[in-house]
């Protein structure tokens, strides 16, 4: 059986953590650059 | 923690429960103040910008189902089961050209089965619309179950009452607000969402490294980890069309689409799939992460709430809450919405009130909200079956509208039976897999003879139709 190796595991699992991350401070940058240009609704 | 106590009392659990039902529905009617008209309530004006049309796209797709399913698949599937959930951002990847299409086809448009009615008549109406309210319900009861569910499991409030509230918040929030209500909060709710997955993961892993998760995998269930996992490979191919279909052809996606201002669709969709597509794999960790901590498991579809808890005790039980609790009313909200538009523009509208004013049918709309969220609620109550048996029956229902909705949009010589006869075809045939073979061949053998069905009719009797005739329609359906 081949098995992932750990890097992979650790990689897939700390990039998906950092990417959540990231995610929800550009969703709050977009809403204040909306928010500027009164572009929200 | 030993398996089957609860991290918090049932009396924090109606709090937490009370406080953020309040806040959404204070929330909601808000927002909805905009919501006089049938265009304000049922699109939110057309207008919508790239930030909240982004952050209800993933709240919305950050189901209930991502929070409880990815751990369960993890757990079942291994490495490759956190992969194939998230294969599921493919969908608002490849919905993003379409987002795009669908606005400047369809300026006046609300709802997808008005775009199959118009653009292949009758008979695709009519098999359209039953796969559509039947996946709508079908996620609506498997949300509504998984709050019953996690409520019970994490603060012990019986499955009854806490799926009835739930359901309840959300009826009334979007009853009063529409899709402004259902846009607004969903942005607050994906912002809860991805903040408190990350907490709840990196305060997992101060506790368990990443190392000793994989160490144990390795020592006592190695086929988790395995490269060549036949059933979890097919997963991915299957979750992967199973989420192409449920986008595509669901009019939560299909509403969003109008609602957004000119020129945002597509950036907005594009941005969602990528936000998206980590959180399966934040989530599915904690199953993974199960055996690690030894935690015996006899409920794989709370695994996820179940190991945040025992690790991050009772501030784990109260993060894990609000996380599932923003994700299910997230959806919720949304299905309740994109559910009444369609039953008041394409079944009352053209069976019982064909001349009926936008004042009217901005009525009718509510009272469908109520009704869509008892009927729910009903269905709900015998809490049948686990979620992904519910949730995977319809997979290749909504598989096989992805090839007809394709080429209804791009490919003028798709033709009228050819659409019919692929989502006929592709449903039975996906049907008769996910009995004879397992859910996780359904959905990629529907969607293959959707298509070769689709392919095939458009070459054998090539149609002309008139893009025209999207354009010119302003929602009235003709009986």
């Amino acid at each position: 059986m081949i098995l992932f190796p750990v890097w992979f595991f650790e990689t897939l699992v700390l990039g998906g953590i950092a990417l959540a991350g990231i995610s929800g401070a550009l969703l709050l940058g977009l809403l204040v650059r909306d928010a500027g240009g009164k572009k929200i609704w | 923690m030993p398996e089957g106590s609860t991290v918090l009392s049932a009396r924090a659990g109606y709090a937490l429960l009370g406080v953020f039902g309040v806040m959404w529905i204070a929330l909601g009617m808000y927002w909805g103040r905009r919501a006089r008209s049938l265009d304000g309530f049922m699109v939110a004006g057309r207008n919508v910008g790239l930030a909240l049309g982004t952050a209800t796209a993933v709240a919305t797709w950050i189901t209930s189902n991502t929070t409880m399913l990815a751990p369960q698949f993890a757990l079942q599937l291994g490495v490759w089961g956190m992969l194939a959930y998230s294969t599921a951002s493919f969908g608002l990847l490849l919905f993003a050209p379409l987002a795009r299409r669908i606005r400047q086809a369809m300026p006046h448009g609300y709802t997808s089965v008005e775009f199959i009615r118009l653009r292949y008549g009758r008979a695709a109406y009519v098999v359209f619309l039953i796969i559509s309210l039947f996946y709508g319900l079908t996620w609506m009861v498997s949300m509504g179950m998984a709050g019953g569910i996690l409520l019970e499991a994490l603060a012990g409030i019986p499955y009854h009452y806490g799926m009835s509230v739930i359901l309840l918040v959300c009826v009334v929030y979007t009853l009063f607000g529409g899709l402004y209500a259902v846009i607004g909060t969903d942005f607050v709710q994906s912002v809860i969402i991805l903040l408190g997955v990350v907490v709840v993961a990196v305060a997992i892993l101060s506790r368990v490294p990443l190392t000793e998760v994989y160490g144990n995998l390795r020592a006592n269930r190695p086929a988790l980890l395995n490269v060549f996992f036949p059933a979890a490979i097919m997963a991915v191919f299957n979750n992967l069309l199973f989420g192409i279909g449920e986008i595509f052809h669901s009019n939560v996606w299909w509403s969003r689409a109008f609602a957004m201002r000119e020129g945002v669709g597509m950036k907005a969709y594009l941005l969602a799939g990528f936000i998206w597509l980590p959180i399966p794999v934040v989530a599915g960790f904690l199953g993974l992460a199960a055996p690690a901590i030894g935690i015996n498991v006899t409920r794989p579809d709370v695994v996820g709430p179940l190991v945040a808890a025992n690790l991050l005790g009772y501030a784990g039980g109260v993060l894990v809450f609000i996380v599932v609790f923003c994700s299910l009313a997230s959806s919720i909200d949304s299905l309740l919405a994109a559910t009444s538009d369609v039953v008041t523009k394409e079944v009352l509208q053209p069976l019982l009130m064909p001349n009926a004013s936008d004042a009217r049918l901005r009525k009718v709309a509510s009272l469908v909200i109520v009704a869509v969220g008892l009927i729910t609620w009903a269905i709900c109550l015998p809490k049948m079956g686990t979620l992904a048996t519910v949730l995977f029956f319809a997979g290749p229902l909504v598989g096989s509208t992805i090839w007809p909705i394709i080429a209804g949009l791009f490919w003028k010589r798709s033709n009228r039976a050819g659409a019919v006869l692929a989502m006929l075809l592709g449903s039975g045939v996906g049907l008769l897999a996910y009995v004879q073979i397992g859910w996780y061949t359904a959905t990629l053998i529907g969607t293959a003879v959707s298509f070769v069905t689709v392919v095939g009719t458009t070459l054998l009797r090539p149609g002309s139709f008139d893009w025209r005739t999207l354009a010119a329609e302003r929602g009235a359906a003709k009986a």
